[in-house]
C-alpha cells in the first residue's frame, strides 16, 4: 500500500527551509524592533498604565510679622470624599452621609460632579466636617464603602486681636479658568489659592510644592497597593513670609478704627515699611477658610459699608486741605512774591461770578502762608494759586506720587488722579472749565483723589526731605530707592516748621488732639474734605521723629467731620502708643 | 516492529524539544496563578498539568497505530470528522459560537481534529500513483475538498482554524511535485481580488504575474487567459463590492473576522505589545509582569501566553523559545524530505506546516504583524483539546517518520 515513492530533489527542500527560516527572522526582528529598540518607550507606557499618581496638598508658608509673632498659620480641616466606583448605591450612601453631616444631600451629589475626576479617583464632597460628624461617618464605614474620610490644610489666624483682613486677602478655591490660566503651576481642582493681598501677591512663595504619592492600579483602574520601588515624594511646605506689620501697632490702630469707616496707614519713612495698616469695617478671614455659605457671602458682598473693600490701597478720597502741603510747597518753590503774600481772609472770596468760602466762616483776618498752613485757611490758598497754573501743580503733586502708583506689594491699589491741563481740557472740552477749578485743586477739592497710602508715602517723602520710598509689607526685600525729591532746603525747612506748628501751636488745627509729646516731634497736617456723599471725609496726615525714626502716618475717616476734631486725635493716641510701648534702647 | 525499536528509530528529541516547550508554558502560568492570593488546584497550571496525562496517551496512540492502518481508513476518519464538525448545531452554541461538542464536562472542538485528519487525507489523495501531478487540472481535486469544510469552519465562526486547515494545501502540492507555476496561477485570482482594493498593490501584482507568465514560456493561450483574467478579476472585484448591500457587506466581513470588535482587538493588540516591549533583553522577572498581574493583557493563558513570556523573561527567553520551534519545524521538514515513501513524508510535511502556521499566526498576532486570530501556540497556550492535539501531532509525526520495515 506505501508503495508509492517520493524523491524531494535538496532545492525543494532548501526552498521550504529558506521560507520556514524566514517567518522566524521576522518575528525575532519585530521582537527585537519591540523589546531592544524600543524598550525604553513600551516601559514607559507599562509603568504609566500600572502607576496612579496622587497628590498631597502642601501646608502654606506662615505669615509673621516684623517680630516674628505668627499672623497666619495653617490647621487641618476634616473633609469627606468618595470613590464612586466602590460605592455600592450612590443615592442610598449620599442621602446617609447627607444625613451624617447635616447637610443637603443636593449639595453633595451637586459637589460629587464638581469635583469627579475619575471612577477611582476620590472625589471631595464636603470640606470643614466637624470632628463629631466625622466621628459619626468612620463609625459607619462598614455601611459606607468608597467613602473616605480625608485631612485639608487649611488658614487658621492664632492673633484674635488682629484682622488685617485686607492686606493679607483671603485664599479661593481655584475655578477651572485659573487652572487654564496658571497652566504649568500644578494647580488641580479644589486648591485654594491666594485670592487678595499679601496671599495673592506671594502666592508661589506661600504655596508650596505638593507631593506626589504613587498607587499600583490593575486593568480596572482599581488600587492594588503601594509601589515599593518609587518613593513618595513629600509635600514641601510653602515659605514663611515676614512681614514688616508690627501686631501691636496693628492691634491697636484696629481698635481705634473700629467705630469708624475708614482706614490709617502708618509706614516707616525712612525704609517704607508699612508698619501697620488698616481698613475699616473689615471681616473675619475665618469665615473665608474653608468654603463659606452663600448667606455669608451676601451678608459681606451687599453691605452697604462695603468691609470687603479695601479702603487704605483702593479707596480714593479728595484729600482736601491735606493736599493744601503740596500747594505751599509750589508757593515755595517759586519765589520771593508768592512767598511774601499776605491774604485777607474774611470767609469769603468773590471769584468771577462765584463765591468760594473758607471753611471759618468769621475768616482767618491777616494771614501768611504759615498761618494759612497752621489755621488751614481756604482763602490764603484761592489767591495764592493765582500765581501758578494748573500744570506747575500738578508737577509738583505728580512729584510726590500723586496719580501714581506706589508700587506697594499687594495685587491690588488705585492710583488716584491729579488733574492737569490735558485732564481737564479731555473732561470739559477746551473751554469747558475755568481757573475756579485750580482754585478748588489748591484746597484738595474737585479733580483730585488719592488714597490713604499715597498720602503715607507724600508724607513720608516730605519727612526724610526728599527720599522717595517704594511702600512695602514683606521684610527684607532689596531697598528700592527709586527718586528724590529735590527741593530748596528752605523749602523743606519752612514745610517741616509749619507741619510742626499745625501740631504744636496753640492755633493749630491738630493742637487740640495733644499729639505734642516731650521727646518726639510730631508733624502733621489735617483736611476736611468736603463729598457730595454726607459728611466731610476728616484726614490726619503726619509724621513723628525720634532721633533718625521717623514714622508718618495718614488716616481718613470717611464722614467723621474735620480732620482735627475726628482723625488727629486717632493719629494722637498712635504715637503716644508706638513710641511709648517702645522698647527703650 | 518492536515498540521499543520504533521508539530507538524515531526523532525522540522531538518529544523532548516539545515537552521543554510544555514546561516554558506551565512555568508562565504559574506566574500567572501565582498572581492570585494562594495557588489553588482549580488554577489553570494544575488543569494544564493534569492534561499532560491524556496529552502524552493522544501521543503513545499515534505514534503505535500502524501507518498502513492510517492510510487505510483516512476517507473514513474525515468522514467522521466531517460529521463530527455538525454535531455542536445539535446543541446549544456555546459563546455564540457553534466549535465545540461538550460531553461529561470535557469540550473539544472538531476542527482540531480535523485539522490533521485533512492534511492525513491529502497525503492520501496526493500519494495516489495514478495522479498526474505535472498536470494543471490535477490540483483541483484535493484543494476543493480542503475549501468546503474550511468555509464551513469560518462560518461557526472559527476563521483561525479554518485558515489553518487551507494552509497545508499549497505547501503539500509544491512538496509532492507540482510545478511551481501552476501553483502560483492557482492563488493568483485569490491575490487578485485581494490586491483589488489598492491600486499600487494591483499594479504591481499585475505586473508581477506578467513577468512570471512571460518566463514560464508557457503556451499564448495560457499567457494571454490568465493576464487578462487576472487583470479583469481585479477590475471587476470593487465593482462588485459596490453593487453590494450593506448588509451583504457586513455578512462577508464578518465572515473574514475583519470588523469584529475591532476597538477591543486594537486594544489587546497594544496591551500585547507593551507588555513585549516592556520586558527588554532580560525581562521583568517571574510573577514580575506588571501588564500581565495587572490584568492590562488580555487572554493571558491562551492567545497571548506568549506576551506573559515577552514580559517576564525578555527577549533572551523569546529567542530561546522560537529557536526550539525552529529546530522542530526544521527538523520535521528535513526528516520529511528524508524519508522515501510518498504518504509518510507528505503526512509528516503536512504536520510541520500544521505547526509553523500556529506559530506564526499566534506570535505574530501578539507583536501585531497579523490580525488577531484567536489561534493557540502549541504546547504553550492553555486549553485541554489542544494540547492533547498538538501531542497527538507529534505522536503521528515521530510514527510517520520511522522507514518501514523493507
Amino acid at each position: 500500500m506505501l508503495k508509492t515513492e517520493i524523491y524531494i530533489p535538496v532545492r525543494r527542500r532548501d526552498i521550504a527551509f529558506g521560507v520556514v527560516l524566514s517567518l522566524f527572522i521576522i518575528l525575532i526582528v519585530r521582537f527585537y524592533y519591540l523589546q531592544i529598540y524600543k524598550y525604553e518607550q513600551y516601559s514607559a507606557v507599562a509603568e504609566a498604565n500600572r502607576i496612579r499618581m496622587i497628590s498631597s496638598p502642601a501646608p502654606r508658608g506662615n505669615i509673621v510679622d516684623r517680630n516674628g509673632k505668627i499672623i497666619a498659620a495653617n490647621t487641618s480641616i476634616y473633609a469627606v470624599s468618595v470613590i464612586r466606583d466602590e460605592l455600592i448605591d450612590e443615592d442610598v450612601q449620599l442621602n446617609m452621609i447627607a444625613k451624617y453631616l447635616n447637610r443637603g444631600e443636593e449639595t453633595l451629589k451637586n459637589n460629587l460632579d464638581k469635583y469627579f475626576q475619575g471612577r477611582f479617583l476620590p472625589a471631595l464632597i464636603a470640606r470643614n466636617v466637624s470632628i463629631s460628624e466625622i466621628s459619626l461617618i468612620e463609625e459607619h464605614n462598614n455601611e459606607l464603602p468608597g467613602v473616605i474620610s480625608t485631612k485639608l490644610p487649611i488658614r487658621f489666624y492664632p492673633n484674635k486681636k488682629i484682622r488685617a483682613s485686607h492686606i493679607l486677602g483671603y485664599l479661593r478655591e481655584i475655578n477651572s479658568i485659573d487652572i487654564i490660566n496658571t497652566r504649568g503651576r500644578n494647580y488641580s481642582l479644589g486648591d485654594y489659592h491666594g485670592y487678595q493681598g499679601i496671599e495673592k501677591y506671594y502666592e508661589e512663595y506661600l504655596k508650596g510644592v505638593k507631593g506626589v504619592e504613587y498607587r499600583q492600579v490593575d486593568a480596572l483602574g482599581r488600587e492594588v497597593g503601594e509601589i515599593v520601588s518609587k518613593q513618595p515624594i513629600l509635600a514641601k511646605p510653602g515659605n514663611k513670609l515676614i512681614l514688616t506689620i508690627d501686631s501691636s501697632l496693628q492691634e491697636l490702630i484696629e481698635s481705634l478704627l473700629n467705630e469708624h469707616k475708614g482706614a490709617a496707614v502708618i509706614m516707616n519713612a525712612n525704609s517704607g515699611e508699612i508698619l501697620a495698616i488698616a481698613s475699616k469695617p473689615d471681616f473675619d478671614l475665618t469665615d473665608f477658610t474653608a468654603g463659606m455659605g452663600s448667606k455669608k457671602w451676601k451678608s459681606y458682598s451687599m453691605d452697604p459699608d462695603r468691609p470687603l473693600f479695601n479702603r487704605s490701597v483702593l479707596g480714593l478720597y479728595p484729600p482736601g486741605s491735606s493736599m493744601k502741603l503740596v500747594t505751599a510747597i509750589a508757593v515755595l518753590q517759586r519765589g520771593r512774591a508768592e512767598k511774601n503774600l499776605v491774604a485777607d481772609c474774611n470767609g469769603n472770596y468773590e471769584f468771577g461770578d462765584r463765591t468760594f468760602g473758607c471753611w471759618k466762616e468769621d475768616g482767618h483776618g491777616r494771614v501768611n502762608l504759615s498761618r494759612a498752613i497752621i489755621e488751614s485757611c481756604n482763602i490764603y490758598f484761592y489767591q495764592v494759586v493765582q500765581k501758578l497754573d494748573i500744570d506747575t501743580l500738578a508737577k509738583f503733586a505728580k512729584l510726590f506720587g500723586f496719580g501714581k502708583f506706589t508700587g506697594i506689594d499687594l495685587p491690588e491699589e488705585n492710583s488716584g488722579l491729579f488733574a492737569d491741563r490735558n485732564y481737564m481740557n479731555k473732561k470739559y472740552g477746551r473751554w469747558g472749565w475755568a481757573k475756579g477749578s485750580l482754585l478748588h485743586l489748591s484746597i484738595g477739592q474737585g479733580d483730585v483723589l488719592v488714597t490713604p497710602l499715597q498720602m503715607a508715602s507724600f508724607i513720608s517723602t516730605i519727612a526724610t526731605k526728599g527720599n522717595v520710598v517704594i511702600p512695602r509689607l514683606r521684610m527684607g526685600i532689596e531697598k528700592v530707592n527709586s527718586m528724590n525729591v529735590q527741593l530748596n532746603s528752605s523749602t523743606w525747612d519752612k514745610i517741616h516748621d509749619m507741619m510742626y506748628d499745625v501740631v504744636n501751636d496753640v492755633k493749630g488745627t491738630a493742637y487740640d488732639s495733644h499729639l505734642a509729646r516731650s521727646k518726639i516731634k510730631v508733624y502733621g497736617k489735617t483736611g476736611t474734605a468736603e463729598n457730595p456723599h454726607g459728611d466731610p471725609h476728616a484726614w490726619f496726615v503726619g509724621f513723628a521723629k525720634d532721633n533718625n525714626e521717623i514714622i508718618s502716618i495718614s488716616i481718613v475717616i470717611e464722614n467723621g467731620g474735620t480732620g482735627g476734631s475726628t482723625a488727629a486725635p486717632i493719629a494722637s493716641k498712635i504715637i503716644k502708643n508706638y513710641f511709648d510701648l517702645k522698647p527703650l534702647n | 516492529m518492536n515498540f521499543f525499536n520504533k521508539l530507538r528509530e524515531a526523532p525522540i528529541h522531538w518529544l523532548i524539544v516539545s515537552i521543554i516547550l510544555n514546561i516554558f508554558g506551565l512555568i508562565a502560568l504559574f506566574s500567572i496563578s501565582s498572581g492570585a492570593d494562594q495557588l489553588s488546584y482549580s488554577s489553570r497550571f494544575f488543569k494544564f498539568l493534569f492534561w499532560f496525562g491524556p496529552a502524552l496517551g493522544g501521543f503513545l496512540l499515534f505514534f503505535i497505530i500502524p501507518k498502513r492502518f492510517i492510510h487505510e481508513y483516512a476517507y473514513v476518519a474525515l468522514a467522521i470528522s466531517i460529521i463530527a464538525l455538525f454535531l455542536p448545531y445539535l446543541a446549544k452554541p456555546i459563546a455564540g459560537t457553534y466549535r465545540w461538542i461538550s460531553f461529561g464536562g470535557i469540550s473539544f472542538q472538531p476542527a482540531e481534529i480535523l485539522k490533521w485528519v485533512m492534511v492525513i487525507t491529502l497525503a492520501r489523495y496526493l500519494s495516489d500513483n495514478r495522479l498526474q501531478l505535472k498536470k494543471f487540472f490535477s490540483l483541483f481535486p484535493p484543494i476543493l475538498l480542503v475549501l468546503f469544510p474550511a468555509i464551513f469552519i469560518a462560518k461557526q465562526p472559527d476563521l483561525g482554524s479554518a485558515v489553518i486547515l487551507v494552509t497545508p494545501v499549497i505547501p503539500l502540492l509544491y512538496w509532492v511535485g507540482a510545478r511551481p507555476l501552476h501553483i502560483l496561477l492557482l492563488t493568483a485570482p485569490i491575490i487578485s481580488i485581494i490586491t483589488a482594493f489598492n491600486y499600487y498593490s494591483f499594479t504591481c501584482w499585475i505586473l508581477f504575474i506578467g513577468v512570471i507568465l512571460y518566463l514560464s514560456k508557457s503556451s499564448l493561450r495560457v499567457i494571454v487567459l490568465n493576464f487578462f483574467g487576472n487583470i479583469s478579476l481585479g477590475l471587476f472585484t470593487p465593482i462588485l463590492w459596490n453593487s453590494l448591500h450593506n448588509y451583504q457587506k457586513e455578512r462577508i466581513l464578518v465572515l473574514l473576522d475583519v470588523s469584529r470588535d475591532p476597538l477591543g482587538a486594537a486594544y489587546q493588540v497594544i496591551q500585547s505589545q507593551t507588555a513585549i516591549g516592556s520586558g527588554g533583553l532580560w525581562g521583568k522577572g517571574f510573577g514580575r509582569g506588571t501588564q500581565t498581574h495587572l490584568k492590562f493583557l488580555p487572554e493571558q493563558e491562551t492567545d497571548f501566553i506568549f506576551s506573559v513570556i515577552g514580559e517576564e523573561f525578555g527577549f533572551f527567553m523569546v529567542i530561546t523559545i522560537l529557536s526550539l520551534f525552529a529546530i522542530l519545524v526544521l527538523d520535521m521538514i528535513h526528516r520529511s524530505y528524508k524519508l522515501s515513501e510518498r504518504f509518510p513524508s507528505l503526512v509528516l510535511f503536512g504536520i510541520a506546516i500544521i505547526f509553523i502556521s500556529h506559530i506564526f499566526v499566534n506570535v505574530g498576532m501578539t507583536v501585531n504583524l497579523l490580525p488577531v486570530k484567536g489561534l493557540p501556540l502549541p504546547f504553550l497556550s492553555y486549553g485541554g483539546t489542544f494540547l492533547v492535539s498538538c501531542y497527538a501531532m507529534l505522536g503521528l509525526a515521530m510514527n510517520m517518520s520511522v522507514e518501514s520495515e523493507p
